[in-house]
């Protein structure tokens, strides 16, 4: 085991391979607050990656309703109960990761699921925390509550797949950080898919070895977001790249909402991998809950979040979300208007502030008709 | 007035006709005669051969070698299940867990594999059986493949792990989900779960629930299939073997062979695997261990219980075990 700083738990933590970062670090901001659960991001990755014989229940993308959903089945909660409930010193994980629970010799610490745990996808969805007496009204505070949780392959900076995989046939690219398992090495062992704590590595009965979220490089290669980023109609997902190697960017939009402002956090970082999808949480969902899914910092994002019509430059980056199909790497409030850059310099976005409004007449006189507001 | 009617050069035809026969009889008489002495020979050379057979056998027993006897069964087509396996000379070999590198193996649940081997000179086969109460072939999430496999050093003093960088071993492995893909067809979603499958497979024929690999035939449709499209063994829809030819410089290098002489078949009956592997004994690849007649060598064994969850390392595995090659 070598040693890894860990920046997501403000620690040096335990590791079987040691590497430098890549050049830059594929990311993803999710708003849980804008997401509907339509599932359109779902069909689009399934639909172009994963439509093949074998792959029938394989969803790299999903999304699963908080708290009872979860695809595959209960993979959250079986992950809680072997593993120690999180304590956080401040912003220091107190407890042992994945890595650093059974030692050396063995894989990161796992739970494997089975056939049936892949069958429903949508069980749990749209439910709430609990039934609802009659004559129940809201008085400030939801007394019953649910959201969104929208899941794709975390690519991340410390991957238990990669770690499990006894043929080293995953890997982490250099150029941008993304996690591929290598389709000819691999044996299909499913060691990947146990000790992936998000359950995002999936064995293909068909072709009889493991497969994954493949951050849409092709995509990526041409400075395109991935498919569930561009498809989604609520524009509540962001894609771009993390600097890794030198300090935090301020134009850089990831890093200015995720390193700089703090806005987004990482799901489960206690169990070490280094996730790189970061939420925004649910402002109307308990800080408890919360706190065991996203680490310390759920209370801070919610002041932030709430807070963002005072903030320009943190509100400019979010309106950038869903405005362009190219990956915006530098972004400025110019004015009255949020401005992103692709990695060549090209402007591919620029969004108002304040959308602007036109008030037609009932009567059109060009097409001698009434309007009538029929939606 | 001559009453030869012979023409003169027809006589002299005759001259040499005789020759001829003579030549003819002459060189029958000797082949005959180097035949005879050539069989004199070979059975002399065959008792000395079965003599020192015999008394290699016995050495061997005593040393507690493996003796690799011979026979004249074709051993091509040789059952696992055949009766010339009753007199064959036997090794029963305690099987271990495989402790030393991540993943282990947590729980053995086969005790014991017995190891036989034959040749006839020009082939040799391996045999092995160990006792499996379940016959487990298919797999998906979370189950997994009965399987054996013989490793054979390439250096001396390889280590039995595998082998390392400077002593690489060759490898024989059988799966009971390849012995099913030979035996019925290839093992597809609906072998597993019957009454699953998507409304649309792209660019597939036939009709739901589509079958890999007949309604697969055109290539557009093997898109989705990216292990088989890079040419990953694991993804072979149409395979002729149960067996594939390995090599290893140590755990995780486990590499297939691009060319393989290796065929086998294994029986589940009475709650045992009985598992063949036949091989020519001498090949011209370098990454094939090579089986001389009077030689010593040494063997490994690996079993994997997929109801034990066993799969890649999680394995039951044997230390190295001495043979004999017979005479």
């Amino acid at each position: 085991m070598t040693k890894r700083y860990n920046w997501q738990l403000g620690r040096e933590m335990e590791y079987p391979y040691d590497a430098p970062p890549p050049q830059r670090q594929v990311a993803y901001i999710f708003d849980t607050n804008k997401c509907i659960e339509c599932q359109t991001c779902t069909v689009a990755c399934k639909t172009c990656w994963t439509s093949g014989k074998g792959q029938e229940t394989i969803f790299w993308n999903n999304v699963e309703t908080k708290p009872y959903g979860g695809y595959p089945l209960q993979w959250d909660t079986k992950l809680l109960q072997i593993t120690d409930p999180a304590r956080w010193k401040g912003q220091r994980l107190e407890t042992p990761t994945i890595f650093e629970t059974d030692g050396e010799k063995h894989p990161p610490r796992g739970h494997r699921p089975v056939t049936e745990d892949y069958a429903a996808p949508n069980l749990g969805e749209d439910d709430i925390t609990g039934t609802v007496d009659l004559g129940a009204h809201f008085g400030g505070v939801h007394p019953m509550w649910m959201f969104y949780l929208a899941r794709i392959c975390n690519h991340c900076d410390h991957p238990a797949c990669l770690a499990a995989c006894p043929r080293q046939a995953i890997y982490k690219r250099d150029e941008d950080g993304i996690v591929l398992v290598d389709q000819q090495r691999c044996r299909g062992y499913q060691e990947c898919v146990k000790a992936c704590p998000y359950k995002k590595t999936f064995f293909n009965l068909v072709s009889r070895v493991s497969e994954k979220c493949i951050g849409c490089f092709p995509r990526v290669e041409q400075g395109q977001v991935a498919l569930c980023v561009e498809s989604c109609i609520g524009k509540i997902r962001m894609h771009g790249f993390l600097s890794t190697r030198e300090e935090p960017r301020e134009d850089n939009p990831l890093d200015y909402i995720i390193k700089i402002k703090k806005l987004a956090l990482p799901l489960y970082p206690q169990q070490g991998t280094g996730p790189n999808v970061y939420y925004i949480p649910p402002v109307h969902v308990p800080n408890g809950f919360l706190e065991q899914l996203f680490g310390p910092g759920v209370e801070r994002s919610k002041q932030i979040y709430r807070a963002l019509a005072k903030d320009k430059q943190l509100l400019g980056a979010l309106l950038l979300f869903g405005a362009t199909d190219r990956i915006i790497t530098r972004f400025a409030v110019e004015k009255d208007e949020a401005v992103g850059w692709a990695d060549n310099g090209e402007e591919v976005a620029r969004v108002p502030f304040t959308e602007p409004v036109y008030i037609r007449n009932h009567y059109d006189e060009k097409h001698d008709v009434y309007r009538h507001n029929t939606t | 007035m001559s009453t030869d009617t012979t023409r003169p050069e027809t006589k002299e035809r005759g001259g040499l006709i005789e020759l001829l026969v003579a030549i003819a009889v002459t060189a029958v008489v000797v082949v005959v005669g180097l035949v005879a002495a050539q069989r004199q020979l070979d059975a002399s050379i065959d008792g000395s051969r079965r003599q020192l057979a015999a008394r290699q056998q016995a050495e061997s027993a005593e040393l507690g070698l493996l003796f690799i006897a011979r026979t004249t069964e074709s051993l091509a087509e040789l059952d696992p299940l055949s009766a010339v396996w009753d007199d064959t000379p036997a090794a029963e070999l305690k099987l271990q867990k495989q402790t030393i590198a991540m993943p282990m193996l947590e729980q053995t649940t086969v005790d014991n594999v017995r190891v036989q081997a034959l040749t006839d000179g020009r082939l040799i086969a391996w045999r092995l059986e160990w006792k499996d109460p379940t016959h487990d072939a298919n797999v998906d999430s979370g189950r997994f493949s009965d399987a054996v496999a013989l490793q054979f050093p390439l250096e001396p003093l390889a280590p039995h792990t595998m082998g390392d960088h400077r002593h690489p071993v060759s490898i024989l492995h059988w799966k009971a989900l390849w012995q099913k893909d030979v035996d019925e067809h290839f093992q597809d979603v609906q072998d597993l779960h019957p009454n699953y499958w998507a409304d649309l497979y792209w660019f597939a024929g036939g009709t739901a629930p589509q079958r890999v690999p007949d309604d697969f035939g055109d290539p557009r449709s093997h898109t989705w299939f990216v292990a088989y499209q890079a040419g990953n063994p694991m993804a072979d829809f149409e395979r002729k073997l149960p067996v594939e030819e390995l090599a290893a410089i140590g755990f995780g290098t486990l590499t297939p062979q691009a060319e393989s002489l290796t065929t086998g078949r294994g029986v589940w009956s009475d709650g045992s695997w009985h598992v063949v592997f036949v091989r020519p004994a001498q090949t011209s690849d370098a990454m094939d261990y090579q089986f001389w007649a009077g030689d010593r060598g040494s063997v490994g064994v690996a079993v994997w219980d997929g109801a034990g969850g066993n799969v890649g390392g999680r394995k039951h595995w044997t230390n190295w075990t001495d043979f004999t090659v017979s005479h």
